[in-house]
């Protein structure tokens, strides 16, 4: 299904070529980014970073090349590669898209996408694996938790996006239908648990209206998406039980509303998110839980100073809670005996960032944290997790 | 001396201080001014700003006519960048690169061109079809000047 598209991305660029002739370097750019990162607990693990000693956190690399053939036609591949010790090492296509203007003019402009088409989902999401981008090392688990992460990845699928403008406000949005890439060992344990069965994802959708006033003095914005996928259970799963079981349905309707205002030396930004999580027909015995629907909330605020030319700092306040209706896990503890820290987590940051020049970027933060409900359960077995845990991590990221 | 007197000499210097801030202010105006310069062949006369925003923003790409929007730029920490950003965009100059980030790394977009100097602004915006740029003061009938409003 990927590479499909790059025939027909190829037949274009052919049809295309000859009108442009030697000028044809002037609408092409390639960029790129490399960014490593290490980091240490004090109980816990992230990354490969294990309790006491420093390890590596995240490696991320990429390059892209986009081809903007007119005002109306535009061409963009981007390759990810990305290890965060937990999810299998490898290279991915992050996007292989064209768009093409359906209109454009007086301040209102309609554009169609289709190929492997990045995802909007907050602030944050579209460039999630581009470390400069960021404000911190780890973006706020809360709304962009890494275990989940595939579910808002680039998918196959086709948009429709648009940019409205009237006087100092300026109104973008974007809707999105796809079918999601969401099977990996990460996204199963943290779905389904430790198993070994198959994630398939169906048909979803997710939609953006973001706004900016003044130039983005002021940004806010709306997310909304329905993610659907389709479990199957592998014979050996829940203790052998998995033969007997159907196959589990779950079903993320989420929202974000997120609001940022900017000055020239601080920024605050909040990122409220509710997801409400269905599931049916896991039928596993003696695990209703498994097919108990639950309403995730998730939320951050944080504020950036930029202190110093080159130079700022952040403080923020990052959480989640699994369930609304059971904040403290202590329901889950009993139904299922894993620790209730596996259901919340409150995160206070501080970080430290240095542009030493345009291109280069050194990131230092400290977490302190009250629960475990985003780290890997692939290299956190929930028997061996801590609820209270510090971490400090170091960065450095380059980017052309 | 009385103290009307006194009050009235200290009233006239001060006066005689304000006028000449006043008009040392307005002889160093014209050199600190920006302007945005374009090809001659783009037809507009100025820009509201909004319509600014989007074409150095990297999100409105042809100009009334149809014509491609080619963006020349100076690097982010340049002196002129930063006055440009905040007296002709009213902007900082970390929200053009933020912008242009999520464009160039979601593959949404492509990057301004950065020049180095003033003169290789000018002689680029004067030879590029579609150019849009800026510059301290533009001595020179090779390029158009737009006005923001």
């Amino acid at each position: 299904m990927r590479f499909a598209l790059f025939p027909y991305a190829s037949a274009l660029l052919a049809l295309a070529l000859p009108a442009w002739g030697e000028n044809l370097t002037d609408h092409v750019q390639t960029h790129g980014f490399f960014s490593h990162a290490l980091a240490v607990t004090d109980r816990n693990q992230i990354g490969m970073a294990h309790t006491g000693r420093w390890g590596n956190m995240l490696t991320e690399a990429g390059v892209n090349t986009t081809l903007q053939a007119s005002p109306n036609w535009l061409v963009a591949g981007q390759l990810l590669w990305r290890n965060d010790g937990v999810e299998p090492k490898k290279l991915r296509v992050d996007c292989a898209f064209v768009d093409g203007t359906l209109l454009n003019e007086n301040g209102h402009q309609l554009a169609l996408q289709v190929g492997i088409i990045k995802n909007p989902y907050g602030f944050y999401n579209m460039t999630r694996d581009v470390a400069h981008t960021r404000p911190t090392i780890l973006l706020p688990q809360s709304l962009y938790h890494d275990q989940g992460r595939n579910f808002f990845l680039s998918a196959p699928g086709i948009a429709l996006h648009g940019r409205e403008e009237d006087g100092a406000n300026a109104f973008t949005w974007q809707f999105n239908l796809l079918k999601p890439d969401v099977n990996s060992p990460n996204m199963v344990a943290f779905m389904v648990g430790p198993q070994n069965g198959q994630l398939q994802g169906k048909t979803s959708w997710l939609g953006q209206m973001m706004w900016d006033r003044d130039g983005g003095r002021w940004r806010g914005g709306v997310s909304l998406g329905s993610l659907s996928m389709h479990y199957q259970p592998n014979p050996t799963d829940f203790f052998g039980a998995g033969r007997f079981t159907g196959a589990g349905n779950m079903t993320l309707n989420t929202g974000v509303l997120s609001l940022e205002y900017n000055l020239e030396r601080w920024s605050y930004t909040g990122e409220y998110s509710l997801t409400r999580q269905m599931r049916n027909s896991f039928n596993v015995p003696g695990a209703n839980f498994m097919d108990r629907n639950s309403t995730l909330e998730e939320y951050y605020l944080q504020a950036l100073w930029r202190f110093r030319p080159g130079w700022q700092s952040i403080l923020r306040y990052d959480v989640v809670y699994v369930d609304t209706a059971d904040r403290s896990g202590v329901w889950f503890n009993q139904v299922s005996g894993q620790p209730a820290s596996q259901r919340y987590a409150q995160d206070w940051m501080l970080g430290l960032r240095y542009d030493p020049t345009v291109s280069w970027s050194i990131f230092a933060e400290v977490h302190h944290v009250n629960g475990t409900a985003w780290l890997s359960k692939l290299s956190n077995p929930p028997a061996t997790t801590r609820p209270r845990w510090n971490m400090m991590s170091v960065q450095a990221a380059y980017h052309f | 001396m009385k103290v009307s007197q006194y009050i009235r000499c200290f009233l006239q210097q001060r006066l005689a201080q304000v006028m000449l801030f006043m008009v040392a202010t307005l002889l160093a105006l014209p050199s600190l001014a920006i302007e945005v310069v374009a090809h001659t062949g783009v037809t507009v006369q100025s820009l509201p700003i909004n319509s600014a925003r989007s074409m150095f923003g990297m999100r409105q790409l042809s100009w009334p006519d149809g014509q491609q929007v080619r963006v020349f730029v100076f690097p982010d920490r340049h002196p002129l960048h930063t006055d440009f950003c905040k007296e002709v965009l009213n902007m900082y100059p970390y929200q053009l690169r933020q912008s242009w980030d999520r464009l160039i790394y979601s593959g949404m977009g492509q990057a301004p061109i950065e020049v180095n100097s003033e003169e290789e602004m000018l002689m680029l915006v004067a030879r590029t079809p579609g150019a849009i740029g800026y510059v301290r003061k533009a001595n020179t009938n090779a390029v158009r000047i737009i006005s923001i409003r």
